[in-house]
């Protein structure tokens, strides 16, 4: 039974009395519906929620989050509908200065580059929003002096004692292995030289994987992503090769000894969520009982002619499952369980820090796209795509782009999101998806971190040692 | 207070952004760290040296040296000896920079620092040792002051080991945040320690800092009204008259509090300040008046 096919609750499923006893009892029982509605933006600066009986306050300015008495919770409520929010925040100590303004980040530091070494792919996904692989253009590779360009201009730019980010995607990457190879190793070499770290991702569909492969990663402590959108069957339905067979057989076939091998590398599923896939926690307890080292979903919002995009109705299924997701994870964290659910984990350790930003990611910033031809865009979404271009490898970040890029892009300048308490949080949504399609899922979003802001409050007092770990993404998101 | 001003209103910081921006009722603007002007040393609203001092349990150091100036009887002959590493850190350096003359790079002594040995910033040399917490760490401290030299006088790791002058101790890190939050453990760092070493703000430096310096907590028009016709009136802080009529600050002219009679009854001429305004005298004090 999905959220849509039962009745509609309550406006506010955590004042009702069902949130209220804690996690919920059984996967779902939080209606997405009426998380919807419960997070439904109705103040610029703050949200207001119940959880186990006690009120909250999240101030948007910061992301800060507030046990609150119910007496407060009212006073903020009148002040909110008279206009008067801002005195009386003044007067609670939580005034001042905004800690995001309008001033868009200029020139900032590059701090991670991907490269789209293989601009071709074998499978033939019909989502796939790099044109199954080629980005529209002819398929081709990367040349490596391409690559080795790339990884000075990362490398060399970054400051004594920095950190990089090297990511390899595509198309399927692995379709040019030996430009991968080279490309790690003289990053390595160069910021031995220089004083730097680089930490080393690929994203690949697992279907050229090998066993040396996996000693490669293991060696530079690769952070690997396989493409896996659920069991067999949903999986072949959406990752099929060219040729129209399954490839999930295959993929579990050649990673199977990645999973076992990983100590430096993580090798993490990622699940492209569609209409035809939202059996989440089944796929959720599939891959981690398979040793995946996490497992994130992420809905597709944007894909090739619209195909197999999310709708609202199947955004609303999803999200009932990923509160799913999110039980279980509750009741593991109680029970002293590790249950790797990537998007609650990364969402949890934000919420605790309180991270708030006025962009959705990296991308067009610190981060860049690298295409095979060495142009460079906003992100590894952007490839070929004039909207996101960057300048190019031989002559450069194209600073006018970039600044103005920043300057568009900053949440500020983004409607709704100007007067959605998540937006901070958020930060406007993925860019590729939103200047393809516009914003087709912040109930989702919002829906997804009231949530997460409940569990957050719920684990923090349960079990406070959770958050005492070092955080485990360098380069979180928040929002799936 | 609630509006109802019946019971403290319930406002708990819950994530680490609410408990580092979080000012509580009654803390002026400027008592948050991204706020404050902590741009000296040891800054004006507290000095967060302090805190470090007894980070290592049974001995207090000096919260700007590697002296230690107090300990707990166990550790009594601890007194007067300087920690020179912790856990293989250390935590003095050698300062180099420009020569006087500006032609070469070299290692500065001065009659205080003959060996050009300097403490590093606490916060800097216990960075390693905070992740040890609950532990006991090696301490290695100067064994006795050599002959002839001044208990002060800062030596080099280097030269102690060349005078075998070095004892070990292995002693307990005391935690600095309290556990699984951003806030200062209260029992390694008393309400009261960050500001106990701040200059005597109602003494000398009070007067002859005016608040152009003392931006944050020391006022200088009080008492401001607006006349109908669009006057502003109003009282220097420091003048002896509350007459409305503000005295341009001259510590010579006789209308002004004078540094005697601030040592002396500060609390009786500067009044409180509520809401920009002299507090009634029938406010009474927080605190017993010093019979001094």
């Amino acid at each position: 039974m999905t959220a849509l096919s039962r009745p509609l609750m309550r406006q506010d499923a955590f004042r009702d009395g069902r949130a209220d006893t804690g996690m919920p009892e059984r996967p779902g029982i939080i209606d997405a519906a009426a998380l919807v509605a419960a997070s439904a933006p109705r103040s610029d600066a703050l949200h207001l929620l119940s959880v186990d009986g006690g009120d909250h306050l999240l101030l948007v300015d910061g992301s800060r989050l507030f046990r609150i008495d119910a007496d407060l919770r009212g006073r903020l409520e009148r002040a909110t509908a008279n206009g008067a929010l801002s005195d009386l925040l003044d007067e609670l100590g939580l005034g001042g200065p905004p800690l995001i303004n309008d001033q868009p980040v200029v020139d900032p530091p590059l701090h991670a580059l991907s490269l789209a070494v293989s601009q071709a792919c074998n499978l033939g996904c019909g989502y796939c929003y790099a044109g199954q692989g080629s980005f529209g253009k002819p398929p081709r590779k990367m040349p490596l002096d391409t690559a080795l360009a790339a990884v000075e201009r990362l490398v060399n730019g970054a400051p004594e004692g920095g950190r990089v980010t090297l990511a390899f995607m595509g198309g399927e990457p692995l379709v040019n292995r030996p430009v991968i190879q080279a490309a790690t190793r003289y990053a390595q070499e160069l910021a031995s030289l220089r004083g730097v770290r680089v930490n080393h991702s690929i994203t690949t569909n697992g279907t050229l994987v090998t066993p040396e492969d996996g000693d490669f990663f293991e060696e530079f402590g690769f952070a690997v992503t396989i493409s896996l959108d659920g069991p067999a069957d949903q999986h072949d339905r959406l990752r099929p090769f060219k040729d129209g067979r399954g490839s999930f057989d295959r993929i579990m076939a050649n990673i199977a000894p990645l999973l076992k091998q990983q100590r430096r590398m993580q090798v993490s599923a990622r699940v492209t969520v569609t209409p035809d896939n939202l059996d989440l926690p089944a796929t959720l307890d599939r891959f981690i009982a398979d040793g995946f080292h996490s497992v994130g979903f992420s809905p597709l919002l944007h894909g090739s002619a619209g195909r197999n995009e999310m709708d609202r109705g199947a955004l609303l299924v999803m999200l009932d499952q990923m509160v799913a997701c999110g039980a279980a994870f509750e009741r593991a964290v109680l029970e002293g369980r590790r249950y790797p659910f990537a998007n609650l984990v990364n969402a949890l350790r934000e919420i605790h820090r309180g991270t708030h930003r006025p962009y959705p990611c990296g991308a067009g910033a610190g981060y860049l796209g690298v295409s095979a031809d060495g142009d460079l865009s906003a992100c590894h979404r952007f490839v070929e795509d004039e909207s996101g271009a960057m300048g190019s490898l031989s002559a450069g970040i194209d600073a006018v782009r970039q600044n103005g890029w920043l300057h568009d892009r900053h949440v500020h300048r983004q409607e709704p999101c100007r007067s959605c308490w998540a937006r901070y949080m958020c930060g406007g949504g993925c860019h590729h998806e939103v200047i393809g399609s516009g914003r087709l899922s912040c109930e989702y979003v919002r829906g997804w971190l009231h949530y997460c802001l409940s569990a957050y409050l719920r684990l923090s007092d349960a079990r406070p040692g959770w958050f005492a770990g070092a955080p485990t993404d360098p380069n979180p998101a928040m929002v799936p | 207070m609630s509006d109802q001003n019946k019971r403290p209103t319930v406002l708990d910081p819950r994530n680490l952004s609410a408990q580092l921006h979080y000012r509580p009722a009654g803390n002026p603007p400027p008592a948050t760290l991204d706020t404050t002007i902590g741009n000296t040393c040891p800054g004006l609203e507290f000095d967060f040296r302090a805190a470090w001092r007894t980070l290592l349990t049974g001995i207090t150091l000096l919260e700007h040296d590697n002296l230690v100036i107090a300990a707990e009887p166990a550790y009594a002959a601890l007194k007067g000896r300087r920690l020179l590493r912790v856990d293989g850190k250390p935590v003095i350096t050698k300062v180099i920079g420009p020569s006087t003359d500006l032609t070469t790079t070299e290692l500065l002594t001065s009659e205080d620092y003959p060996e050009g040995v300097i403490t590093m910033e606490w916060s800097n040399g216990f960075t390693d040792v905070l992740r040890k917490v609950g532990q006991p760490v090696a301490c290695e401290f100067t064994a006795c002051p050599r002959p002839n030299q001044p208990e002060d006088e800062r030596i080099s790791y280097e030269q102690a080991v060349k005078d075998k002058n070095i004892q070990t101790i292995r002693l307990q890190v005391r935690p600095f945040f309290t556990k699984d939050t951003a806030a200062i453990e209260p029992a390694t760092v008393p309400a009261g320690v960050m500001t106990q070493g701040l200059c005597s703000p109602w003494q000398n430096d009070y007067r002859e800092c005016v608040c152009y310096y003392w931006a944050s907590s020391r006022p200088d028009f009080v008492n401001v009204d607006v006349t109908p016709t669009g006057e502003v009136r109003g009282d220097n802080w420091m003048q002896r008259d509350r007459s409305g009529q503000y005295v341009i600050d001259n510590y010579t002219d006789s209308r002004m509090i004078t540094y005697d009679e601030l040592f002396q009854k500060w609390e009786e001429l500067l009044k409180f300040q509520l809401a920009g305004r002299d507090a009634p005298d029938s406010i009474p004090l927080p605190f017993p008046k010093d019979p001094a």
